[in-house]
């Protein structure tokens, strides 16, 4: 397979770029398309049980017999024949560093993860064409029983607790393209806490879409067992192409009694790649769950995070952040379900464009019949810096409940003359001052994310400024 | 013997039996021609359904009872008795179809009305109820303040159920307060398709209240029209306190610069009533403001939902437009769903944004007013009067307000001695 780097890359564009060498070592992938054969080849490379094959056909067949969503932006444009379901970029599972083939460093010696996983990391679930390649863990996590595997691996050794668990909060037939992912999923994370353990540093896995039309269908699943805690940080950053590219992941979480979830995004796909993500987790008693969701990239998002709240004092969170520039539609929000009383929720959304590019903040608050006591805010602030850039909003609210407050505030602003003025007058260009006042709206975001998270969106956001990406 | 009755998906209707019934009541022959344009607009126009967009999605279409349309043919009575007027000023407050019977001195400004009649623009939701209003109305009324002329008291328009037509035209300068009572209806389930037009021409200012108290077996799916030129001010205020289930989609086109639409709602829903609006705010021109404000009491198991939309075109400049929705939720069993939607397409707008409330009465405001010694029951009606007057109190004219009250007493209640005192 050959491709090459479009000639009229920036230069300056540090994040996305096709490693050629790597291009060549692709090991083994299924022909372009999708079909049931297809379905098949996946679960036989994989060497999976029966029962799971059966799944994967069953959510083909269900894949083909469902439409895509007609709200949203638009994606008419999916070929889906056109694009490869499986590509494995390696054959053996790295133990440690040392071990990961050396064209597949270099990759992430471009992302920064040796340093990052010299500070902080507790593992390093790597998907690197849509296998996992690189999987460390910490020592003390594994002491303490914490299971945090590729998804494959758990499919393969935690069979029992994957299989009771696996599709439970985003069934097969929930979606289009939930059933796409379900017929070809692969890697993803897995990550199981035991009771009461709370894992104090975040885990972390880096994604790459790299091989021309490769869709990425990974799978995550996370359960919070009783009182546990976790924080699961996924970042994307993807190379440029020449044709659109697919990435349609399913992220399940469970959070148990008394437990808490922080799951954490920053998604930076290159401008072509159409993103198209289901994310949901159910929250039961008096367990937390928070998303915090940044989308930079991508030529199309469609992403709404969710929480089901379904014990009494559940809590869910949703915290978001757009960015779209020339071309791009973001269409972000999130979802809240009070399915049990006493629960509470927030929503805090935080869109920019520019150019001409779009944002859409579309969330629904929905609170059945007899959900006392629940309350819901949903904050929504939009910042539009060009006369042909567009921002929308769509909050749903389905209220069937009287003992309950519910809130909803949006505001849609342009960056102000007095404002830019005055820190012109300070000495600051006319960009850097921009870029400063963007910086400070997205702020209460950011400050939500581990310091090295925060510094990569304060430095995408720059880019975006700069007009040095898409 | 049973009598099977056929479903309906839609309300019947045929080119021919249109253009024999305007026939039947010797209408001018534009008129006809109108109706007959209509009728083949809606042949063409696709029914609402619940699966397609967002306005239907929460309103049950299928249970209107497209077999019981309320037709009201008007009786002819001698003008002296209708408390209609016309004049030589050229105002005019008439059913339409008086307007060809009328005896004179009544100016018969046919040009002018068949032009106000031949804009079908409105919200894209109701475009079918539109089409078949246009083709098949049966009662009408035209109101027109003409250029220059400012009317002190309120002018009067009653509507009955029946696919009916109301045009208002104020025209440059002009200044007036129309109050539309809708009232009335049978025992068995009706449906009602009231129509409104308004026309506001430069520098035109009006005060359109609706006071809705329909009987409890009208169904309404009603559509409403605002087009606004420039430095006109428009202040539109809703009261919904009748029907069985009410779907109107309300429109405001701001063309002009400088005009100011605010469009006001007062829902107090009981029983198993369902109100539900999807208001479009669409702004061009510069410095136009557009702000709606729609508050909803909600007992029993009454549901009101409110779908707005603003939209901000991109060659619009340095407009304000807002969105806010408040229910009070005074039942266990009463809902609301509050959608407000923003589309802007350009950056140069001066403030655009929405908030959006459903919950029961706040404990504190409510531990505030027993607290200074009043029964619970009495202090829910204070506060719920309290909420209202938000808007009631943005009516200028003491009658009109009054009028307000009387019809939302029945449901809110009356705060009698405490208001005297």
């Amino acid at each position: 397979m050959t491709t090459t780097v479009q000639p009229q890359l920036p230069d300056n564009y540090k994040w996305g770029w096709n490693d050629p060498e790597a291009e060549g070592k692709t090991f083994a992938r299924t022909p372009k398309g999708l079909s049931e054969d297809v379905v098949r080849q996946i679960s036989a490379f994989k060497s999976e049980p029966e029962w799971m094959t059966k799944l994967r056909l069953k959510a083909y067949r269900h894949f083909l017999q469902r439409s895509l969503p007609t709200w949203g932006a638009d994606l008419s444009r999916i070929d889906f024949q056109d694009i490869y379901y499986y590509v494995l970029a390696s054959d053996k599972k790295a133990q440690d560093w040392n071990d990961v083939p050396e064209y597949v460093k270099r990759t992430f010696d471009k992302l920064g993860i040796p340093e990052a996983e010299q500070k902080f990391l507790a593992g390093v679930g790597a998907q690197y064409d849509s296998e996992v390649v690189y999987h460390n863990i910490r020592e003390d996590l594994a002491k303490k029983g914490v299971i945090f595997v590729d998804t494959d691996t758990a499919l393969k050794e935690h069979e029992a607790l994957f299989r009771k668990y696996f599709g439970t909060v985003i069934p097969a037939n929930d979606n289009k393209l939930a059933a796409l992912n379900t017929a070809v999923w692969s890697g993803g994370s897995f990550i199981w806490v035991p009771e009461g353990v709370k894992v104090d540093i975040p885990l972390q896995a880096y994604f790459r879409i790299n091989s021309e039309k490769m869709g990425q269908f990974e799978r995550t699943l996370i359960i919070c067992e009783p009182g546990s805690q976790v924080h699961y940080v996924e970042g994307c950053t993807a190379p440029i192409y020449s044709t659109a590219s697919l990435h349609s992941a399913v992220v399940e979480i469970i959070v148990k009694k008394g437990a808490r979830c922080r799951y954490t995004t920053i998604q930076n796909w290159s401008h072509n790649v159409y993103n198209l993500v289901t994310k949901r987790a159910v929250a039961y008693e008096d367990a937390v769950m928070e998303w915090i969701d940044g989308n930079l990239g991508s030529e199309v998002t469609m992403k709404y995070p969710s929480v089901y709240l379904m014990g009494e004092r559940a809590h869910g969170e949703i915290l978001s952040v757009a960015f779209a520039s020339d071309g791009q539609h973001l269409d972000a929000g999130g979802k809240i379900v009070h399915a049990a009383p006493n629960t509470t929720s927030l929503i805090t959304s935080k869109s920019i464009s520019k150019g001409n590019g779009r944002t859409s903040y579309r969330g629904l608050v929905k609170i059945y019949p007899g959900m006392r006591k629940s309350k819901s805010t949903v904050r929504c602030d939009a910042l539009i810096l060009d006369k042909t850039a567009r921002s929308d909003t769509y909050p749903y609210m389905e209220i069937d409940e009287e003992d309950v407050t519910i809130g909803h505030e949006a505001t849609v602003s342009k960056v102000g003359e007095e404002q830019l003025f005055y820190l012109m007058s300070r000495g600051l260009t006319e960009q850097e001052a921009t870029a400063m006042i963007v910086n400070g709206f997205i702020e209460p975001i950011v400050k939500e994310l581990p310091m090295d998270y925060a510094i990569e969106l304060n430095r995408l956001i720059q880019l975006q400024m700069q007009g040095a990406i898409g | 013997m049973a009598i099977t009755r056929i479903r309906l998906e839609r309300p019947p209707l045929d080119r021919d039996s249109v253009e024999r019934f305007g026939v039947s009541r010797e209408e001018p022959r534009w008129l006809i021609d109108q109706r007959v344009a209509a009728a083949e607009r809606y042949l063409e126009t696709p029914w609402p359904r619940t699966d397609v967009g967002e306005e239907w999605r929460r309103f049950p279409l299928k249970d209107v009872p497209y077999d019981a349309i309320a037709e009201d043919i008007p009786r002819p009575v001698p003008l002296a008795e209708t408390g209609y007027s016309v004049s030589r000023s050229g105002f005019v407050n008439l059913p339409i179809e008086m307007l060809w019977n009328a005896p004179e001195p009544t100016p018969k400004p046919f040009d002018l009305l068949r032009s106000l009649m031949e804009k079908t623009d409105g919200p894209v939701a109701q475009a079918a109820i539109r089409a078949y209003a246009e083709a098949a109305w049966t009662t009408g009324h035209f109101v027109r303040v003409p250029a220059g002329l400012d009317i002190p008291h309120p002018i009067e328009v009653i509507t009955v159920p029946s696919v009916s037509r109301t045009i208002v035209l104020v025209e440059r300068g002009a200044r007036a307060t129309v109050v539309e009572r809708l009232i009335g209806g049978a025992d068995e389930p009706q449906l009602a398709m009231p129509i409104l037009d308004v026309h506001l021409e430069d520098d035109a200012v009006l005060n359109y209240v609706q006071i809705q108290e329909f009987a409890p077996s009208v169904w309404i799916l009603g559509s409403q029209q605002y087009r606004s030129a420039r430095a006109s001010r428009l202040e539109s205020f809703n009261v919904f306190v009748g029907a069985h289930r009410a779907k109107v989609g309300i429109g405001s086109d701001i063309r002009g610069d400088g005009a100011v639409v605010h469009l006001n709602g007062l829902v107090a829903g009981g029983n198993d009533q369902k109100i539900d609006f999807n208001v479009f705010q669409d702004l061009f021109g510069s410095h136009s403001e557009s702000i709606l404000l729609y508050l909803a009491a909600l007992y029993d198991h009454a549901k009101a939902v409110t779908y707005g939309v603003i939209r901000v075109e991109p060659e619009s400049r340095a407009t304000s437009s807002y969105q806010e929705c408040r229910n009070m939720l005074l039942s266990e069993h009463a809902g609301a769903d509050p959608i407000p939607v923003l589309e802007i397409l350009t950056n140069d707008v001066l403030r655009c944004g929405h908030g959006a409330t459903a919950g029961a009465i706040d404990d504190a405001d409510l531990f505030y007013v027993q607290s200074r010694g009043l029964p619970r029951d009495e202090a829910e009606r204070l506060i719920v009067r309290g909420f209202f007057e938000r808007v009631i109190e943005k009516v200028a004219d003491a009658d009109v307000r009054h009028e307000m009250l009387r019809a939302l007493e029945p449901r809110i209640g009356s705060i009698g001695t405490l208001e005297a005192a």
